[in-house]
């Protein structure tokens, strides 16, 4: 059967590698191209400078051209980490068993001397490790741009660890295997390819979104933190004063979960209502030039609660997501058995 | 040809709509989840420039609903591919692999008229689609844009989801297909072919090509010994990168070290100072707000014009297939 | 005899269609047995029942002393099956058609495999689609041959060939089971293949057997005999005529009695193995006998 695995999925084995190759290519020359800013943005912003103003603003666009140019680049890598999986589903997965029954080679293959059972597992198993190990490359290759990107990136606003949750290596290698599974299922179900690679890409985006957007939030209690109303999500400013976070809750590696926004409290620990808060915040002025705002004295107790996810539940969570995946996964592949085997 | 092109076609029409219906859906519930904030933020903004340094509850609905932005701004974009994919390969490639055009071309058709009236009637589904979807978009863009200057989305960043660009992408992937079809004549491969292909073509558009349509407005002001905070052409611009932000007066770049060098070298403004520095600019280089529509007509014909192309080749493969 | 295949009241039920009804038979072992019968007559189905790729929906079926449902492991290494029209991977060549025979049988003769395909001509690196019809025909038998099969299914392998690579195909098949002893099965609808290949009949129609047994052996019981006409219903009642026709001063019934002369009056005429199974096909047993008006036939 691996002959006959390998043969039969020999173009997708070439193109997954040409795939990870551009990725990885794209992802190195991104990085390089970060090292240059890097450089330039050391030369711009030296710790130290008798005219600090003046190197403020050369320091200020090599900065903002790093975090403009690398907001972008890493949205891509995200992008691109996500799809990767659900393309191994719809390309990989639907076709296998679809293919087969639409071109009636099933009768072929069912009729040498394995067992239908055994070709499943044997197929089904070759194609899944293979897609694993692809996937261990991706997260792989993700990782290690992540890395670059916090390593340098210091202060500058790198990346959060919770920015890539869907390229971590074990939230990855469980999608695509969930993607292929749901592939498999598909092509038994539907037994026609392009419906069923359909199917395949609207289920995995469904299932996906729905976890991360509705699951993932929650899967531990979310930790909370009471933040002033006038505090401190200040957008990070280049060298000289750190980012500023509230009680416990620190805006650069956490995760916020909730902003809070409608569940404010003043000191004495009773509710104020939105309008109230509105009202207050219409009176605060903002001056043009970028300097120090001021707002009314009433609003100086007024807090709300806010909620968040800590670095430090980075690797549980990818734990739990990944098992999640893999037990779909593993649920889909045994409801793509059944319907394989009832084909009688 | 009507009747069946409709009947070959009605499962992924169906799965379109159902698609877009979806996605309406979805665009409305964000809409109306973010008139709330929206509602709280206009109050707190004080002077309509809701940006600075402090806490200000922009940037909380920005991070907020950032994610929403992504998710509809990589929905809008993938459609079309996925349209391309899914509809314009199987198109041709289906009826090839599976012998089918035989019984299409033994009717009373000719080919050509097959081709023809087949490939016009669901590209006009197409543009019908496109507009559908990029309404949806606009839409929600319409909704984050009378946030007011915010910054961070700006008309150009909207770009990719207006309605010329969004339909004349559609038709580009529904030609795509077509030819990868006629010329791989089997569905899996081209479907492959087309999806490389289309975001092939668009990053390279976006990246390395749509910038020049029309040569960028270039700005450039001398330092005079104190770098003042940049003026910068405003949140609707679409200010490129450069390299350097730094030239002298004949427009040559300056290494950043270099003038770093001339900075620090004067603590105080002495006259050789304010000399040495005066040979100093900044610059940068944008496409203006009013251009937009200019880009989005000019794009929008480049796509149409390729895929005019592609239907042509499409159409002299089918015709030479004996 | 033994049996290679051993059917006792199967049946395969689609939805609310049966393909196959209380079909029991026995195929008998080192002969090659003909199933015949109209399209929809559920040949297929029997033989994909025999494979295994089909589930009864009643009875038993018994493929070389085992069932396929249960043993499928012991079955499929022992029986070679090639389906309707003949499926191949057509991007697959030659070689790579043979090499997944190699690899997905325990048994396999590769070299006699080869040898076989070379002689008929057939170029080893050439992609199948690019076969013509009878070379198709050709690897695909070599295919299901190339394990050494016990038995061999064969769904109308000779479809839409023509006459030439039909000769060829049937002449590859005989001559590569005579050595052996192969039970084979193939279902066909024409008649002078089978004359030509089998020396044992099935006769199946909607769904049921309508007769079996040893060609020669049929022949020998069954007579045309041409008389004076006769009252249609006292033909359709004599449970010996298997079918009839009247014409205005003649009938010519086809009987079934153990050889012997023709009644006066009548004379035997000569009755080809088409005509037989015409008969039968002509006349199917729905439930039991259930008389059939002969058909009227200007002369």
């Amino acid at each position: 059967m691996v002959w006959m695995t390998w043969r039969q999925h020999r173009w997708e084995v070439a193109l997954g590698l040409a795939v990870l190759v551009a990725f990885g290519g794209g992802v190195l020359l991104l990085t390089l191209l970060g090292w240059h800013l890097m450089g330039q943005i050391a030369g711009a912003c030296p710790s130290t400078t008798p005219n600090p103003a003046a190197s403020i603003a050369a320091c200020a666009d090599s900065t903002a051209e790093y975090q403009n140019g690398f907001q972008v680049g890493w949205q891509w890598v995200l992008i691109v980490g996500t799809a990767i999986p659900a393309l191994a589903g719809v390309f990989v997965g639907a076709p296998l068993v679809a293919r087969e029954l639409e071109k009636g080679t099933h009768l072929v293959a069912w009729s040498q001397s394995v067992p239908r059972r055994r070709w499943f597992l044997a197929r089904v198993g070759l194609v899944a490790g293979g897609a694993a190990a692809g996937a261990a490359l991706l997260a792989a290759i993700g990782q290690g741009w992540f890395a670059m990107q916090r390593g340098t990136g210091d202060g500058l606003g790198g990346p959060s660890l919770w920015a890539g949750f869907e390229i971590g290596p074990p939230v990855v290698i469980a999608y695509v295997l969930f993607a292929l599974a749901l592939g498999v299922a598909m092509g038994a179900a539907i037994r026609r390819t392009v419906p069923a690679m359909a199917a395949t890409l609207v289920g995995f985006v469904v299932v996906t979104v729905a976890v991360g957007g509705f699951a993932r939030p929650h899967y531990l209690a979310p930790l909370t933190s009471r933040q002033s109303i006038l505090g401190s999500f200040s957008s990070l400013v280049p060298s000289g004063s750190a980012p500023t976070s509230g009680p416990g809750f620190n805006l650069s590696s956490d995760w916020l979960v909730n902003l809070g926004i409608g569940n404010y409290t003043n000191a004495a620990g009773h509710p104020v209502s939105d309008a109230t808060v509105n009202e207050l915040l219409g009176q605060c002025n903002i001056p043009n030039d970028g300097g120090a705002t001021t707002c009314p004295a009433a609003a100086n107790g007024i807090t709300q609660l806010l909620s968040y996810q800590p670095a430090s539940r980075f690797w549980l969570f990818q734990g739990i997501e990944a098992a999640i995946f893999l037990v779909l996964a593993g649920a889909l592949l045994a409801l793509a058995y059944r319907l394989v085997m009832r084909l009688r | 040809m009507t009747w069946l092109t409709w009947r070959q076609h009605r499962g992924e029409a169906a799965a379109i709509l159902a698609a877009l219906v979806v996605l309406g859906v979805a665009v409305l519930l964000l809409t109306v989840d973010g008139s709330g904030i929206l509602t709280t933020i206009s109050r707190g903004c004080a002077s309509g420039v809701c940006e600075g340094t402090a806490g200000n509850p922009a940037q909380w609905f920005e991070s907020g609903l950032e994610n929403d932005w992504t998710l509809v701004l990589v929905a809008v974009i993938a459609l079309p591919a996925v349209f391309g994919v899914f509809v314009g390969a199987p198109m041709i490639a289906r009826e090839l692999e599976h012998g089918t055009h035989l019984v299409a071309w033994s009717q009373g058709v000719t080919r050509h008229r097959w081709f023809v009236s087949r490939v016009t009637l669901v590209a006009l589904g197409s543009v019908v689609g496109g507009a559908i979807l990029a309404a949806l978009a606009q839409g929600w863009f319409a909704m984050q844009a009378d946030l007011g200057n915010t910054g961070s989305l700006p008309i150009w960043s909207g770009f990719d989801i207006a309605p010329p660009v969004v339909i004349a992408y559609t038709l580009f992937a529904l030609a795509l297909g077509a030819a990868a079809g006629a010329a791989f004549r089997r569905t899996v491969p081209a479907m492959v072919v087309t999806l490389v292909a289309y975001i092939a073509v668009r990053v390279s558009v976006v990246q390395a090509i749509r910038w020049r349509y029309l040569a960028p407005i270039t700005v450039r002001w001398p330092i005079k010994g104190q770098v003042n905070s940049v003026t910068s052409p405003g949140p609707s611009a679409w200010q490129l990168s450069s390299g350097t932000p730094f030239v002298d007066a004949a427009g040559h770049p300056l290494k950043t070290a270099y003038v770093n060098r001339l900075i620090t070298q004067c603590p105080a403004p002495t006259a050789s100072c304010v000399n040495s520095l005066s040979r100093v600019y900044m610059t940068y280089q944008y496409q203006p707000a009013s251009r937009f529509w200019l880009f989005q007509g000019i794009e929008a014909a480049i796509f149409v014009l390729l895929a005019l192309a592609l239907l042509t080749l499409a159409y002299r493969l089918v015709m030479r297939i004996r | 005899m033994t049996s290679a295949i051993s059917t006792t009241a199967l049946a395969k039920r689609y939805g609310r269609q049966w393909a196959l009804r209380d079909c029991s038979l026995e195929v008998p072992e080192g002969r090659i047995t003909a199933l015949v019968g109209p399209n929809g007559a559920g040949k297929t189905t029997l033989l994909k029942l025999a494979m295994g790729l089909l589930a009864p929906s009643y009875g038993e079926i018994e493929v070389l002393g085992r069932s396929p449902q249960r043993e499928p492991a012991l079955v499929l290494a022992r029986v070679g099956y090639v389906a309707q029209e003949r499926p191949l991977y057509p991007r697959f060549t030659v070689s790579d058609t043979l090499r997944m025979g190699r690899e997905m049988n325990s048994r396999w003769d590769d070299a006699g495999t080869r040898e076989r395909l070379v002689k008929r001509g057939i170029p080893l690196d050439r992609q199948v689609r690019r076969l013509s019809g009878g070379e198709q025909a050709q690897l695909s038998l070599a295919l299901a041959l190339g394990k050494r099969p016990d038995l061999l299914l064969l769904d109308e392998p000779a479809s839409s060939l023509d006459p030439l690579a039909r000769r060829a195909l049937l002449t590859e098949l005989v001559d590569a089971v005579a050595a052996d002893g192969t039970t084979v099965l193939l279902s066909s609808h024409l008649i002078a293949d089978v004359e030509r290949v089998c020396d044992h009949l099935v006769i199946l129609s909607r769904g049921r057997v309508q007769l079996a047994g040893d060609i020669d052996t049929l022949r020998e019981e069954h007579q045309m005999i041409v008389g004076p006409r006769m009252d249609p219903t006292a033909a359709a009642a004599d449970p010996t005529v298997v079918s009839a026709r009247h014409a205005e001063r003649e009938s010519a019934l086809i009987v079934r009695r153990a050889g012997g002369l023709a009644p006066g009056g009548w004379r035997t005429e000569a009755l080809s193995l088409e005509d037989l199974v015409l008969a039968y096909l002509e006349n199917p047993i729905a439930g039991s006998r259930v008389p059939v008006p002969a058909a009227e036939v200007g002369s």
